[in-house]
């Protein structure tokens, strides 16, 4: 039987699990599948384990809005601070896997903020 | 992105008054101390420009900002506010100008001027995970219900929240859950209306990809409140993503026992189980949709009885659609005070909104009641792209109407949008620039409505049908005066006389583009002249003497009726044209125009 307490628990975790490493989020609702986010996605999880990139959590996530500009990745740091990569593809994830997560700089150039104006 | 609140402080390299840093280290200080640092992001944005105020702290998603000076203020906002979700008047900028300048300076920092309520996991937890759900509140505000108020309790909550259903009518829902409630039965059944059925509207699909657990959490606390047992959850098997993250949502539900027998240590228990619909928009009306869950046809039934005296298999039955109870959880742990601070009056809370057609950024939003469509068109969706003018937005799909430009300031709530003639239905939005036919676009849904309407009453058979014939006639230059009388009459009454809600709505779109496009019927009708040039039988181009001779034209049309070279004006052999409009859609400068004049051509 679940006690709030123990509901408590699985949450103070989750969230102490989720501060201990970066989250790379792909949007795959309906939007981001037809897309090409599914191809997106089993692409950072081989790069993930091709590049030893222990730190990093692959997840999917559910649509953000911006159906017009999927597939989406967003980067989300340990301190919380993130980037939305949009319009993505194959080869441009292959750029921010290479730039971004192994080198840590960020690509401007396919983010939300500069793609949507 | 993953905290629950995002906390926006102003400063920036140059900040004069150098107590920002303190503030910042100040208000993770007190976060420390009631052990929710991990929760709550903190944000620093630059300067807002408003030094004399002191610092600025904007919490969002309540998107309340503070001015705050001292040490002790922080606190008060950390407590009350953060803590406790009530927000500190006394510290509040309220002044609405300032207001709004604060909200454009955060609109760059926060990941958009929305308010995200029903969305508020969407895009940010991982569906398949239960714990992330869990991480956000999730659960929480079963357990409150359960532990702290009776099932009373809690529709008082609802109640006085002033939900209104976003399935399309907006029927105060703590109203309808009191009458479920009130209907004497063992057996009660709790329903979610998930079979999103118009045409170009897809918020539920989302919800349910992206955040499955929060509608499983709404229906048991939906079920303790009208005393049921059961809910099932009607979803089309259109949307294969959704049923798959709900098949596993309520098994991992299940394993922690969040659904099953005694939730919580109660003596409440619930279950959940899906129903596959085959896309039958009717199946979207509450007793169609009881019909086909019961495995018969799907058709609608009479009412009264309501569903809540008698819906399936006879017994109390509360229906919802999705989106209304993807509110719920939040209301619960908020409060019915805090939702009412959104919104406007008489109807509180957000509405999202699948905003396309002509617009720049197409997608999903979701904005507080109140909001104006022109914020909606220019600020969120960027406008109308390649400097068109816009002509009409339309809403509530096949049951809805059309809003014109000059009705753009008008406030959106379920009201002011039927007050406009429109409604604002499950929540598709369609911008339409001076490019789409109105006539057109009127036998666009009523095409829908012929294909879609059940047969069982006759007017709504065969009505639409006729209605459909006649626009048909009049789109190919056939059509004459009486015609659109015709239109009229058939359409009071296949509004008046329909059976369920299909048939009663399925005219709208005619009448409202009758009412403010009744120019284009006529000039369709008269002058056998489509002013947009989507009607192929009504629409002759010319290219005028503006033409720069870039030849853009020339190399899109697809039968090679235009002719040109470069720096010289275009001409156009009409007996090729095909009318397809690409040579108007390739011109940069508006070069060519649909005509009057000219036969009828076929
Ligand atoms: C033709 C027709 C189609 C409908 N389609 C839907 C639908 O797709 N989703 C939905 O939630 N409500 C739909 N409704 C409204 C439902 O009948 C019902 O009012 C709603 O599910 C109640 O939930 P609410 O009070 O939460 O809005 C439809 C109604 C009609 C008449």
């Amino acid at each position: 039987m679940t006690k709030l307490a123990e509901i408590k628990k699985i949450k103070r975790k989750t969230l102490k699990d989720l501060k201990s490493q970066r989250r790379i989020q792909v949007g795959i609702g309906t939007c981001g599948i037809a897309a090409g986010a599914k191809e997106v996605f089993e692409f950072l999880e081989r790069e993930k384990i091709k590049n030893k990139l222990d730190d990093c959590m692959i997840t999917g996530v559910g649509c953000m809005g911006e159906c017009a500009l999927e597939p989406m990745v967003e980067v989300v740091e340990k301190d919380g601070s993130s980037i939305i990569y949009c319009n993505m593809s194959v080869d441009r994830t292959q750029e921010v896997v290479d730039s971004h997560l192994l080198k840590g700089v960020k690509l401007e150039k396919y983010s939300l903020t500069r793609q949507k104006r | 992105m993953f905290e629950r609140m995002q906390l926006l402080v102003c400063g920036g390299e140059s900040c004069e008054q150098k107590q920002i840093g303190a503030i910042k280290d100040a208000l993770l200080v007190e976060l420390k101390k009631h052990d929710c640092e991990n929760e709550i992001a903190i944000t620093q944005s630059s300067c807002f420009g408003l030094c004399e105020k002191g610092a600025i702290v904007g919490v969002f998603p309540d998107e309340v900002y503070y001015q705050c000076k001292t040490k002790s203020e922080i606190v008060m906002i950390v407590e009350k506010h953060i803590k406790n979700n009530q927000i500190v008047e006394e510290l509040r900028i309220k002044d609405p100008i300032l207001h709004k300048r604060l909200k454009e300076h955060s609109n760059f920092h926060v990941f958009n001027k929305q308010n995200r309520i029903v969305l508020r996991n969407c895009g940010i937890i991982n569906p398949l995970s239960i714990e992330e759900y869990i991480a956000r509140d999730g659960y929480f505000a079963l357990a409150k219900a359960l532990k702290e108020y009776t099932s009373e309790e809690v529709i008082e909550i609802v109640k006085k929240s002033k939900l209104r259903g976003r399935g399309g009518g907006g029927f105060p829902t703590g109203l309808k859950w009191e009458y479920a409630k009130n209907s004497q039965s063992d057996i009660k059944y709790v329903v979610c209306n998930a079979d999103e059925g118009d045409p170009g509207a897809f918020m539920d699909r989302a919800v349910l990809e992206g955040d499955p657990h929060s509608i499983l959490e709404a229906m048991a606390i939906c079920g303790y409140a009208i005393g049921a047992q059961q809910g099932y959850i009607y979803v089309r098997a259109e949307y294969p993503v959704a049923v798959e993250r709900l098949e596993r949502a309520i098994e991992d539900a299940k394993n922690l026992n969040l659904l099953g027998d005694n939730l919580f240590g109660t003596d409440f228990s619930f279950e959940i189980e899906l129903r596959l619909g085959s896309g039958a928009f009717v199946c979207g009306e509450e007793t169609a949709l009881i019909a086909s869950i019961e495995g018969f046809r799907g058709m609608p039934k009479l009412k009264p009885p309501f569903p809540a005296e008698s819906g399936l298999w006879g017994k109390p039955t509360n229906v919802n659609n999705v989106e209304t109870f993807a509110n719920i959880p939040v209301i619960i742990l908020k409060g019915a005070d805090w939702f009412n601070t959104i919104g406007t009056e008489k109807s509180s809370g957000t509405k999202v909104f699948a905003l396309g057609g002509k617009i720049k950024n197409t997608g999903l939003i979701e904005i507080p009641m109140g909001t104006t469509l022109r914020d909606v068109v220019f600020d969120i969706g960027g406008g109308i792209p390649n400097r068109k003018k816009i002509k009409a937005i339309q809403t509530g799909g096949p049951s809805g109407g059309c809003i014109i430009e000059k009705d753009l300031d008008t406030p959106i709530d379920f009201d002011t949008l039927t007050d406009l003639g429109s409604m604002m239905g499950s929540g598709g939005m369609i911008v339409m620039d001076e490019d789409n036919c109105m006539v057109d676009v009127a036998r666009f849904y009523l095409e829908f409505t012929v294909e879609e309407s059940c047969g069982k009453c006759t007017p709504c058979r065969e009505g639409t049908k006729r209605m459909y014939d006649i626009l048909n006639k009049i789109s190919e230059g056939k059509g004459t005066l009486e015609d659109i009388d015709h239109l009229e009459v058939l359409a009071s009454m296949v509004a008046e006389t329909s059976l369920c809600g299909l048939g009663q709505t399925a005219p709208n779109p005619v009448l409202s583009t009758l009412k403010h496009f009744r120019d284009e019927y006529l000039a369709h009708v008269n002058d056998h002249y489509c002013p947009a040039g989507v009607c192929r039988e009504l629409t002759n181009y010319i290219i005028d003497d503006t033409c720069v001779g870039c030849t853009k034209c020339a190399t899109n049309c697809p039968v090679g009726a235009i002719i040109g070279w470069p720096k010289a004006i275009h001409k156009l052999d009409m007996s090729l044209c095909i009318r397809c409009g690409a040579c108007k859609q390739a011109c940069p400068v508006g070069s060519i125009k649909t005509v009057k004049g000219g036969e009828a051509h076929v």
